[in-house]
């Protein structure tokens, strides 16, 4: 087999150790183990992460990506600028075929939680959905290449594809004709900003969710206590169960309803505590 | 030596993500000086299908298939190359992480699907598998997954990695709308 393997070049046995360069198949490796380790400390290859931040809870992901903005494009343009990094590989634009494909993508990663990249991160953390989501990934693949060669997906593909006038990859700095540190420093000024922005936000949602949940908890604890009360009397009076058939459906309806659910509560405190004051005075009379 | 500061911070389980963010800025940097090429997750997937059409048009003799390799996996070779040395290395590295960290678990449903769908694992491997579908389309169409595409776009400041970024953004707040019935904001910690 492993004849077969080299003879078609599935693998090329001289790059099985090479680390430095395109290729070399044992670098990749390693720089994938360092990659791996950042994602699984820092969490965003979990899903209650990814969930929370469509659900505009809980900004980690975003609190990840705005230093790795700030640092990668300062040091790569820096690279680039000194001559470390000779030529820059942006990937390509196709504009209608990149707002498809990102509206498709937003939607799997919503539905999903995962990325490919975080996907096998979390599979080494041990989350075996993470195995689905590559065989659909796998299916996804092939139904792409079965479909790439039609008419409709050539059309979109050429769709607004910009390249810069020898054929590279569009950047913004090409596109509009100046130095790319014209772009680049605003474009810090503004992620630092928006970084500052979001932690405070994300500490200041950190800061209520505490309370509301203590405040669930009193409630519920509120809630046996009445129960208990409840069941101290022989038997239950009627108004006793009209109070608890009125919590029982204001603590179902807040999640969905807070708002009609505590009129509702409310007024049937006041029809409740009516009756009981009739009650009371009935005997005074 | 268990409470020095090196080894904390590496059997910690969660890193502040400012920290987390430089880290992976500093991986990316290095990933263009060592090898030359961004990170990037979608094109092992690719090249495992490939691998597949070459297997089944070498040895089983499928005619479709090689209509397949002449056509797309014409510039995507059967071939495994760096980008799927890298995707085994974030298995790894996931897996050595959390290991230091004493949070390696197999776990098949994640905490917040289990609050809202239910604790099914039918059901999440179901949608982990059609969201695999989705994310797969929509990264071929847009010329690379998010790590490929939205961040080595964004860093480089390519005008299609700003464009996926806002059309990610916009499909994925739809697909939650959707999916969680407008539970924004309720706050379940």
């Amino acid at each position: 087999m492993w004849e077969y393997i080299t003879q078609n070049e599935i693998i090329n046995p001289d790059n099985l150790t090479t680390i430095i360069g395109r290729s070399g198949l044992l670098g990749g490796l390693l720089i994938g183990m360092l990659w791996g380790f950042v994602l699984q400390k820092t969490q965003i290859c979990k899903y209650d992460v990814v969930a929370r931040l469509f659900l505009l809870q809980e900004f980690t992901v975003w609190r990840v990506g705005t230093p790795l903005l700030i640092v990668a494009s300062f040091f790569i343009y820096f690279f680039h600028d000194i001559g470390v990094i000779p030529n820059l590989m942006t990937p390509g634009t196709r504009i209608m075929a990149q707002i498809i494909g990102g509206l498709f993508m937003g939607f799997g990663i919503a539905i999903s939680g995962y990325c490919p990249g975080t996907s096998a991160a979390a599979l080494g953390e041990g989350a075996v959905d993470a195995i689905f989501f590559m065989l659909g990934m796998l299916v996804g693949s092939f139904l792409y290449a079965s479909m790439h060669h039609t008419e409709v997906v050539q059309r979109i593909l050429s769709v607004g594809a910009l390249t810069t006038p020898d054929g590279q990859n569009i950047t913004i700095p090409a596109l509009l004709g100046v130095n790319h540190w014209f772009i680049l420093i605003p474009f810090l000024i503004m992620l630092i900003l928006f970084d500052i922005g979001i932690t405070f936000w994300d500490l200041m949602l950190l800061s209520i969710s505490l309370p509301v949940y203590y405040f669930k908890q009193a409630m519920n604890a509120f809630d046996g206590f009445l129960d208990s009360l409840a069941s101290s009397f022989q038997k239950e009076t009627k108004l006793v169960q009209r109070f608890n058939n009125s919590t029982d459906t204001f603590f179902q309806k807040f999640s969905k309803e807070p708002g009609r659910a505590t009129s509702t509560f409310l007024g049937d405190l006041r029809d409740i505590l009516g009756s009981v004051f009739k009650r009371v005075t009935k005997n005074v009379k | 030596m268990k409470d020095d500061g090196f080894i904390r911070f590496f059997t910690a389980k969660k890193w502040w993500p400012f920290w987390g963010g430089i880290a992976f800025g500093i991986v990316e940097v290095l990933s263009f000086l060592i090898a030359d090429s961004p990170l990037g997750a979608s094109k092992p997937f690719v090249e495992v299908c490939s691998i597949a059409t070459f297997i089944a048009s070498d040895k089983f003799k499928i005619e479709y298939a090689n209509v397949l390799l002449d056509n797309y996996f014409s510039s995507y070779l059967p071939q495994i190359s760096w980008g799927t040395t890298l995707f085994v290395g974030v298995i790894l590295g996931g897996f050595l992480s959390s290991i230091l960290s004493k949070d390696f678990k197999i776990k098949a449903v994640p905490p917040m699907w289990k609050e809202f769908y239910g604790p099914s694992r039918t059901k999440r491997f179901f949608w982990a598998f059609i969201g695999g579908i989705f994310v797969a389309l929509g990264g071929r169409f847009g010329q690379g997954c998010i790590s490929g595409q939205l961040i080595s776009g964004v860093v480089q400041l390519g005008v299609g990695g700003f464009i996926f970024m806002f059309s990610v953004w916009i499909g994925g707040l739809t697909a939650a709308f959707v999916f969680y019935r407008g539970n924004f904001f309720n706050i379940t910690r």
